[in-house]
């Protein structure tokens, strides 16, 4: 502390190097006490923008697995708009239309030119020198 | 401050593979697609086995020393031990894929599974087999013993998928029956005048004849496969028989299955 300082010439009754014994010394830093205000909404706007953010992708991120996972139980198709017919067609309810396509995949499975495991095209006259006959 | 970007970071990568792990789960492979994984991944290994052993072999004719030889003998092994791989793997694909299959006789599934599990115990003695050779003569005396079996693996292969393609269509006609009763049971339940309810009775009638001219194929088929499985091991020539006798019935099945749709449309 400068002995020269305004506030120290102003008191004549204590020494300069006198400190008081019960309180606290005070060490003058260059914040302002509204600086300090300031900085404090600043930062917890960064934490909530933070965790907000988190909490919206893991949000984000369920809804997709929940609607992925109920349209696969629901077994739902995006099917073409037929073109306009003059016999007016009922919707199929949904548990009909399920038969109707395990019907369809087990027709497809019974189609006899298909076959899924062929013999594999492998060699069975593998020698270095071809055995004579 | 450092330590809580760390959580927020951590906690970030947690949540996000959370989800994928869960995808994963939701979409593990069925043991047929493992399978059949597992061998087109052996085919593909056996592809390249087998032409370093042509250029191998090839190499060895053309220079005739020693180590050519080696590299040869070296070459065969590789790709006997391949071609092994292969076949059990196919083997082991065509176990899990009558496993699942519906419609199989049971005694029927019984004995082609023994009869797949007997050829893969098979190659598996071959495989140590080779694995003991260590020279040309030995390789080549173990690829002529495998050259013998050719015609075993091969039955077995066909047995199993023309059995396999019987039971498929059959269960597309038991599909189809169970579809036809749940509609033909509706509409009785229906309030239709007398007019309408004749008229559908008559495609009712024309769709469970269709079913029943497609059912006559699968007989057929069943007695030309046992002809040909009891007369001679069964080969691609055998099994184009059997699917022969089942594509006459074919196109009815999707005669069926094409009135069954316009039925449940109405």
């Amino acid at each position: 502390m400068n002995p020269t300082t305004p506030e120290i010439m102003e008191n004549q009754t204590q020494f300069a190097e006198e400190q008081p014994l019960l309180e606290a010394e005070h060490i003058p830093t260059s914040a302002t006490p509204s600086d300090i205000s300031r900085e404090k909404p600043k930062h917890s706007i960064k934490k909530i923008a933070l965790f907000g953010s988190l909490a919206f992708l893991f949000l984000i991120l369920i809804l997709a697995i929940a609607m992925r996972m109920t349209m696969r139980r629901e077994g739902l198709r995006i099917t073409e708009l037929a073109s306009p017919s003059p016999i007016a067609e009922k919707q199929v309810p949904s548990q009909l239309q399920q038969t109707l396509d395990l019907l369809h995949e087990d027709v497809e499975k019974a189609d006899p030119s298909r076959n899924d495991l062929p013999f594999p095209p492998i060699s069975f006259e593998i020698y270095i020198q071809k055995p004579q006959r | 401050m450092k330590k809580k970007l760390l959580v927020c970071l951590f906690l970030t990568i947690v949540l996000c593979t959370l989800p994928s792990i869960l995808y994963a789960q939701e979409n593990t492979p069925s043991p047929f697609d493992s399978a059949k994984q597992l061998y087109l991944t052996m085919l593909e290994t056996y592809r390249v086995k087998e032409q370093e052993f042509s250029i191998a072999r090839e190499q060895y004719a053309q220079v005739q020393t020693l180590a050519s030889l080696e590299v040869a003998v070296q070459a065969s092994k590789n790709v006997q031990f391949a071609r092994i791989d292969t076949l059990t793997a196919y083997f082991n694909t065509l176990l899990t894929y009558i496993a699942n299959i519906k419609g199989l006789e049971l005694t029927k599934k019984t004995v082609q599974q023994q009869a797949i599990q007997k050829s893969i115990d098979d190659l598996q003695t071959q495989r140590s087999e080779i694995e003991k050779a260590t020279d040309r003569i030995q390789l080549d005396a173990q690829s002529a013993v495998f050259a013998k079996k050719q015609e075993s693996y091969i039955s077995v292969s066909y047995q199993t998928l023309a059995l396999a393609k019987i039971a498929l269509y059959q269960s597309a006609i038991d599909q189809l029956r169970i579809v036809y009763t749940q509609l033909r049971e509706q509409l009785g339940q229906q309030n239709l005048d007398e007019t309408t309810k004749t008229i559908k009775l008559r495609a009712f009638d024309e769709v469970i004849r269709t079913i029943e001219e497609a059912d006559v194929s699968t007989q057929n088929a069943v007695k030309r496969y046992d002809q040909l499985n009891s007369n001679a091991v069964m080969n691609l020539n055998s099994y184009l028989q059997v699917i022969d006798v089942l594509s006459t019935g074919y196109a009815k099945i999707l005669q069926a299955e094409s009135f069954i749709k316009e039925l449940a449309k109405q």
